[in-house]
């Protein structure tokens, strides 16, 4: 589905450059639900900008659904973008001046599907994810956990294959943290979607089914998010 | 560490014998720390022979006399200072602290792959306990209070185990 070889991504020149990516190597499938780990400035923002192709790496390949993305035209890169991703961001992103719904059905207007259309896809969606009465508001009017919510909803309302949440629930209360990632969860297992998540937290990493760790730029662990119960004891033991 | 502080907690609400007591307890932690009877006898003779709790004998029709519990003055006392006390903080809390020990005399791989282990096992933790917090519907309750703190300490042992990766990493 996805694959990255060699990616490196330089910022900046001469003495002031970072190296925010180096020499990264990635396979991702469908149905994979891929948590990335590491300390802040390690590069994971980078990644999934890369990857979302809202950012190009200085050197490597990015192969997607076939594609060498770097070959492709600013305007097809556009396109692929918006009908490949839905993003979902740790400050939700939601535009102040419009309303739930229309905040949702904004992607549609950019990939060319027929107006009459928008309303009902964005009801839809908004539906599956149990937020369908607050439609008409507008984002100040909703909790953190609602607005994420609604943001989820207008990352899935194009029906893309890949979903990239960056730090998705970093401002959000762990409760309200854990109900994003249970749906984000449901997206993967029911729907065989991508979705690749950075965060600070344990309780979310550990949902995932993969796990990247990023030191410096480059993921110096890829492995199997392990299963298996554990056993509790407790002090009589 | 010993279940004597949490029974003179439940006898200072009331009298009980020593099943009610078992029962009680067992609630509080919902399930995950049964006693047997044996701990349960030995615990409330200690408390007895201390003068913290006192027994006295109800008799009764068609069932064996029971013997019931009520704190003293002095048990309610010390249940006070034990409630309010600072507690000791063991530097080498569990087996990790030790391996940590032994962790410069392994050689370099085989401590990436102890670190990596660790970090797994506090991910199944994490799983495991958030699992049981979902299943606990009582959000008010003394259980769900105590996951939520094994998750938060598991989750700042990741960040902790995290960062000992990165740092052999760097080394390696
Ligand atoms: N537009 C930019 N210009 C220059 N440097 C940048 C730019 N974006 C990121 N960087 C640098 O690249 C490195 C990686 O940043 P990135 O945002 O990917 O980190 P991160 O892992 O997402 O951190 P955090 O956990 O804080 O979000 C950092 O050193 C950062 O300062
Ligand atoms: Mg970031």
């Amino acid at each position: 589905m996805l694959e990255l070889n060699g990616i490196s991504k330089v910022y900046g020149q001469g003495a002031s450059q970072v190296e925010a990516l180096r020499d990264v190597d990635l396979n991702i499938s469908p149905g994979e639900f891929v948590a990335v780990m590491g300390t802040s400035g390690c590069g994971k923002t980078t990644l999934l900008n890369i990857i979302g192709c809202l950012d190009t790496a200085t050197s490597g390949i990015y192969t997607l659904q076939g594609k060498d993305v770097s070959r492709l035209s600013l305007k097809d890169k556009a396109r692929v973008r918006n009908k490949t991703f839905g993003f979902v961001f740790q400050a939700f992103n939601l535009l102040a001046e419009y309303t739930v719904l229309e905040n949702v059905t904004l992607p549609l207007r950019y990939s060319g599907v027929p107006k009459r259309r928008w309303k009902e896809q964005g009801l839809g969606v908004l539906e599956r994810l149990g937020i369908a009465d607050l439609s008409s508001r507008y984002p100040d009017q909703l909790s953190g956990g609602q607005q994420q919510r609604v943001a989820i909803a207008r990352a899935l309302v194009n029906d893309p294959e890949i979903i990239i949440a960056d730090e998705p629930t970093g401002n959000l209360d762990t409760g309200t943290g854990r109900e994003i990632v249970s749906v984000l969860c449901d997206l993967v297992e029911k729907q065989k979607k991508i979705v690749i998540l950075a965060t600070h937290d344990g309780a979310v990493a550990s949902r995932a089914q993969r796990l990247l760790q990023m030191v410096d730029g480059r993921i110096i662990d890829d492995s199997t998010v392990p299963t298996g119960a554990v056993s509790f004891s407790h002090p009589a033991e | 560490m010993a279940v004597k502080h949490v029974f003179l907690a439940l006898l200072a609400k009331q009298p009980m014998h020593g099943y009610e007591l078992k029962n009680a307890f067992e609630e509080i932690a919902a399930g995950s720390w049964p006693l047997n009877f044996g701990q349960v006898y030995q615990t409330l003779n200690r408390l007895e022979r201390d003068g913290f709790i006192e027994s006295f004998e109800v008799v009764q029709e068609d069932k064996p006399d029971k013997k019931v519990y009520q704190i003293t003055e002095d048990g309610r006392d010390h249940l006070k200072e034990w409630l309010q006390q600072d507690d000791h903080w063991n530097l080498f809390f569990d087996e990790q602290a030790l391996r940590l020990m032994a962790l410069p005399l392994v050689d370099s791989a085989l401590s990436g792959e102890i670190l990596k282990g660790y970090r797994n096992f506090i991910l199944r933790v994490i799983a495991g306990l958030t699992k049981m917090l979902e299943e606990e519907k009582d959000t008010t309750s003394t259980y769900y209070a105590l996951l939520e703190r094994n998750i938060l300490r598991a989750e700042a042992d990741l960040t902790w185990i995290n960062r000992m990766i990165e740092r052999w990493e760097r080394h390696a």
